[in-house]
C-alpha cells in the first residue's frame, strides 16, 4: 500500500498549474485505480472542505483521505513550506482553524510563523511535514528545531524530501524523512504511484499512523501479529544449538558479520521446510552455472518435427535402405509365346488369357483419397456435437443446417470410396483371373502365355518409389526451423533483456558451421553423408549406378544410427541480446540466476548473498522489487546479505542478527519498526536495529555518515 | 504428348527395337537376353516421362516373327509409360 502525504486538488495560487484543478468525481476516479491507501490533500493555504466531503463521500473510505493544508512560513530571513494535516475526524475544526489563520488573504500572499501554526493546530495532534533541504522552498533547520521544540507532538515533524533515495539516506541517519508526490497534472498521477512511499505495516487510521511514528511496542506488534506468522525451532549447529524464530510469510532477513553461521541458518530453514514436503533450497549465486542451467550444450534439448509440419521420415529412410534393383522382363519371353501359340482348339477359345491387364491406379489413388476424406468429416461431425464453442456460436438451427450439410457429405464421400475400392478390386481380381487362366493354359500345353508386362512398370515404381522417398527426405532436411527465444531475465537499465536463443537447422550435406552441435549423438560426419548419399539418390534415381548410392546409406561408420531426419538436426543455443549473441558477464549471470530463482513459483525463497557478483543499482532497480513482490504475494523470503539495500530497504517483518563476541557465538531478533533486535538466549540484552545495521551493512556510523554527508550536496 | 519412331533393327543376326532419341537411341535387345541393356532402356525411357508424356511409334512393322513381337512389346510398353507418368506426376516427379 502507498502513502501519499502531499497532493494538490486545486490551482491555488497564481504559479500553480492549471491542471492541478481537479473535480471531486475524477479524483475517486483515479485514486481508486492505484495502489494508494493513504492520500492528504494539501493545497496551497487553502482547505476546500465541500471538496473534501465530496470526496470522502464518493470514496467510503478507501483510500482513506486525511485533511491538510501547505502553509508558506516566514522565520526570520527563511521562506518554507510547512504541510499540516489534520486526523480527519477533526476536519471541521480544522477547517475553522484554515479560516482562522488566513483570514481571508489570498493565497498568494499569506505567510504565517511557526508560532501561529503551534497557536491554531497543535490541538488536533497533527502532522507536520516541513520541506527539506532539496525541496523547494524549504524550511531552515532552525525553523525545524523550533517546530519540534514548541510542539506537543515532535515524533510527528516529518522531513519531506525529493525522492526515495534522499528518504533513505536521512531516514538512515535518524531523521524521520518522507516524500509526496506533489504533482502538477492528474492525468498522469498513476505514474507517480510507483514511486511513493511503500507502508509496510498496515496502517488503519491517522492515529494508527501516528503510534507508528512513535515507535509503539504494542501497536507495531499488534500490525505485525496480523501478518501471517509462525513459529520455527532450527537446530542449524553440530553443537545443538537451538533458534526459534518467529518466521514471516515476507521479507526476514539475516544478517551479520562474515563466519557466523548465516548459512548453516538458511540450510537449516530450508531442511525444515523440506521435511514438510515443500520446495525449499537454498539459492547461491554460481554465475559459472549459467551455461549448465540454461543447457547451452544441450544435454536436455528436443525439437518436435510434427507441429512444424515436418515428416521424421522413418519409413523412408528404411525403405531407402532396403532398395533393391528390381528385374527387366527380357523380350525373349514374347519370342517364345509367339513361336509356341497353341494350336489347342480350347485353349484358343479361352480369350480371358489374352485379355491386357489393366492398372487399377486411378481407382487405387481415388479410394485412398476419399477413405482419407471420409476420416476427416467423419472426425468433424463428432468435433460439431461434442464442442461447447460450437453451441456458443452457432445457434440451434444453424448447428442443424450444417450438421446435416456435413451428413451429406460424408455419405456422398463414402458411397464415392465404395465405388473406388469395387473398381479397384474388380480390376484385381480380373487381373488374377488372367494371370491364372494364362498359366493354367501354359502348364496344360506347354506353351508360354504371352507376357502380362514388359517389366517396365514394376522396374519404373521401384526407382519412383526409390525417388519419392529421397525427396521426402530432401524436402524435410530443406526446411527452415524457426529460432526459439527466451527472455531470461533483465540485466540492468541500459542493456536490456538477455535472451537464450536456439536455431536449429538441418545438415544438407553442406553445413560447415562448427557452432552447431547434433541434436542426437550422431557423428557429424556420419550426418553430413547421409544427407550427401540421400541427395545422390535422388540424383540418380533414373541412371544406371542409383544401387551405388543406395548401397552407401550402410557403408559409411555410423551412418546406421541414422533412422529419421531428426538425427539429421543440429543446434546451437546460446545468449543473446539486443539482437546479438552476447556472452554475459559474471555479474550478468549472477543477475540472471537470481531473477530466474525469484521467478519460479514457490512458497519459500531462500537466498543466500544473492548481491554477490551484483551492482548497487541492479540490487535496487530490479532485485528488491522483485523480493518485495514476492513478499507482497504472501511468500516466505528468507535473505542472508551484506547488503544494505536489501537488508534495510525492504523494511524485513524479521531481522535476524548472527554476531561472535567474547561470550561466543549470538543470535538476535527483532526488526526495523520497533528499532530493537533481542538475544534470544538473554531478553535483557538488547541491541539498537539501526545502529547495527548501520555498523554491519554500511561500514559503520561515521562512514555512513560521511557518504551522507558527500551524497547530501547532490 | 511427344510421339517417338522406333523401328526393329537387324545387325550382325541380332534383332532390337530401335527408339528414336538424342542424343543416341534407345536400343532394347530383342532375340538375346541382355538384363543390362534393357535396365539402361528403362532408364533412358524414365528420363523421357520425367519430362513429358511419351508415346512409341513403331514403324515398319512386317509379317516376320521379330516385328510381331515388337509390336505386342510396344503395345504394352506405351500402356505401362502412360501409367508411369501419371505415378510420377503424383509423386511430383516430374518436370512439368
Amino acid at each position: 500500500m502507498k502513502i501519499d502525504i502531499h497532493t494538490h486538488t486545486r490551482k491555488c495560487k497564481v504559479g500553480d498549474a492549471p491542471a492541478r484543478d481537479i473535480d471531486p468525481s475524477t479524483f475517486c476516479e483515479i485514486v481508486q485505480s492505484t495502489d494508494v491507501g493513504i492520500i492528504a490533500i494539501t493545497n496551497h493555504n487553502v482547505f476546500d472542505k465541500p471538496q473534501y466531503d465530496a470526496i470522502v463521500e464518493q470514496l467510503d473510505a478507501r483510500p482513506q483521505i486525511w485533511p491538510g493544508v501547505e502553509l508558506d512560513i516566514v522565520e526570520g530571513d527563511s521562506r518554507g513550506h510547512l504541510i499540516v494535516i489534520a486526523p480527519p475526524i477533526t476536519v471541521d475544526a480544522f477547517d475553522e482553524a484554515v479560516n482562522d489563520i488566513t483570514n481571508g488573504t489570498s493565497p498568494d500572499n499569506f505567510t504565517t510563523s511557526v508560532d501561529e501554526v503551534i497557536a491554531n493546530f497543535d490541538q488536533f495532534g497533527p502532522l507536520y511535514v516541513a520541506h527539506y533541504k532539496q525541496k523547494a522552498p524549504c524550511l531552515s533547520d532552525e525553523a525545524i528545531s523550533q517546530l519540534q521544540s514548541r510542539t506537543a507532538y515532535p515524533e510527528r515533524v516529518l522531513k519531506e524530501v525529493t525522492n526515495s533515495i534522499s528518504a533513505g539516506i536521512y531516514i538512515s541517519h535518524g531523521y524521520a524523512s518522507i516524500y509526496g508526490s506533489d504533482h502538477h497534472d492528474w492525468s498522469n498521477y498513476p505514474e507517480y504511484v510507483a514511486d511513493l512511499p511503500d507502508l509496510r505495516l498496515p496502517v488503519e487510521s491517522f492515529e494508527h499512523f501516528c503510534l507508528l511514528l512513535k515507535k509503539d511496542a504494542t501497536t507495531i506488534n499488534t500490525a505485525l501479529d496480523r501478518k501471517a506468522s509462525e513459529s520455527i525451532e532450527l537446530v542449524p549447529f553440530e553443537d545443538g544449538t537451538k533458534i526459534p524464530l518467529k518466521v514471516f510469510n515476507d521479507i526476514n532477513v539475516i544478517f551479520g558479520p562474515k563466519g557466523t553461521g548465516k548459512s548453516c541458518i538458511l540450510r537449516s530453514i530450508a531442511r525444515h521446510y523440506q521435511d514438510q514436503g515443500m520446495d525449499a533450497s537454498v539459492f547461491e549465486s554460481a554465475s559459472d552455472r549459467l551455461d549448465e542451467i540454461f543447457d547451452t550444450k544441450g544435454g536436455s534439448i528436443s525439437l518436435n518435427l510434427n507441429p512444424l509440419g515436418i515428416n521424421y521420415c522413418t519409413d523412408e529412410i528404411k525403405a531407402l535402405r532396403r532398395a533393391e534393383e528390381k528385374p527387366a522382363t527380357a523380350l525373349s519371353k514374347y519370342i517364345r509365346h509367339f513361336q509356341g501359340q497353341t494350336a489347342n482348339k480350347n485353349a484358343k477359345r479361352m480369350r480371358i488369357k489374352d485379355l491386357e491387364l489393366e492398372q487399377p491406379g486411378a481407382f487405387k489413388e481415388d479410394f485412398q483419397k476419399s477413405h482419407a476424406a471420409h476420416k476427416e468429416i467423419a472426425k468433424f461431425l463428432t468435433f460439431l456435437s461434442g464442442e461447447a464453442i460450437v453451441n456458443e456460436e452457432l445457434s440451434e438451427q444453424d448447428l442443424e443446417q450444417l450438421t446435416v450439410l456435413v451428413r451429406k457429405l460424408l455419405v456422398n464421400v463414402d458411397q464415392r470410396r465404395r465405388t473406388s475400392l469395387f473398381g479397384w478390386k474388380e480390376i484385381e481380381l480380373l487381373n488374377s483371373a488372367i494371370e491364372l487362366f494364362r498359366s493354367e493354359v501354359e502348364r496344360k500345353t506347354g506353351s508360354p502365355a504371352k507376357p502380362t508386362s514388359t517389366g517396365f512398370l514394376s522396374y519404373a515404381r521401384n526407382r519412383i518409389e526409390i525417388a519419392a522417398n529421397a525427396k521426402a527426405v530432401i524436402d524435410s532436411i530443406g526446411r527452415t526451423i524457426p529460432r526459439e527465444l527466451r527472455s531470461i531475465g533483465h540485466i540492468g537499465k541500459d542493456k536490456g533483456e538477455l535472451e537464450v536463443w536456439t536455431d536449429f537447422q538441418f545438415q544438407v550435406g553442406t553445413v560447415t558451421d562448427g557452432s552447431f552441435k547434433p541434436m542426437k549423438s550422431v557423428k557429424k560426419q556420419a550426418q553430413k553423408q547421409f544427407a550427401k548419399h540421400v541427395q545422390k539418390i535422388y540424383e540418380h534415381r533414373f541412371e544406371g549406378d542409383l544401387f551405388k548410392h543406395v548401397s552407401k546409406l550402410g557403408e559409411d561408420e555410423d551412418v546406421e544410427a541414422i533412422e529419421s531426419v531428426y538425427e539429421l538436426l543440429l543446434f546451437k543455443r546460446y545468449f543473446a541480446l539486443e539482437g546479438a549473441a552476447y556472452t554475459p558477464s559474471s555479474g550478468e549471470a549472477s543477475m540472471v540466476m537470481l531473477q530466474k530463482e525469484l521467478a519460479s513459483e514457490k512458497d519459500v525463497y531462500i537466498l543466500d548473498e544473492p548481491e554477490r557478483s551484483l551492482g548497487n543499482d541492479y540490487i535496487s532497480d530490479v532485485i528488491v522489487p522483485l523480493i518485495k513482490e514476492r513478499a507482497r504475494a504472501g511468500r516466505k523470503v528468507f535473505i542472508s546479505t551484506h547488503d544494505a539495500n536489501i537488508a534495510v530497504r525492504t523494511l524485513p517483518y524479521s531481522s535476524v542478527y548472527r554476531t561472535h563476541g567474547p561470550k561466543g557465538y549470538s543470535t538476535f531478533v527483532g526488526n526495523p519498526f520497533s528499532n530493537n533486535l533481542v538475544n534470544l538466549e538473554d531478553f535483557e540484552d538488547w541491541l539498537d536495529w539501526r545502529e547495527v545495521s548501520m555498523r554491519t551493512l554500511e561500514g559503520g556510523v561515521e562512514a555512513f555518515g560521511e557518504r551522507g554527508t558527500i551524497y547530501g550536496h547532490y | 504428348m511427344a510421339t517417338i519412331e522406333a523401328t526393329v533393327e537387324e545387325m550382325d543376326g541380332e534383332y532390337s527395337l530401335k527408339i528414336q532419341s538424342d542424343p543416341d537411341p534407345i536400343l532394347i535387345p530383342i532375340s538375346k537376353n541382355d538384363a543390362n541393356a534393357v535396365k539402361d532402356a528403362f532408364n533412358r525411357l524414365l528420363q523421357l516421362v520425367q519430362e513429358a508424356p511419351v508415346k512409341i511409334n513403331l514403324l515398319g512393322v512386317g509379317d516376320d516373327l521379330f516385328s510381331q513381337v515388337t509390336q505386342e512389346y510396344v503395345k504394352q510398353l506405351n500402356h505401362e509409360l502412360k501409367e508411369i507418368r501419371k505415378e510420377m506426376d503424383s509423386n511430383g516427379l516430374t518436370a512439368n
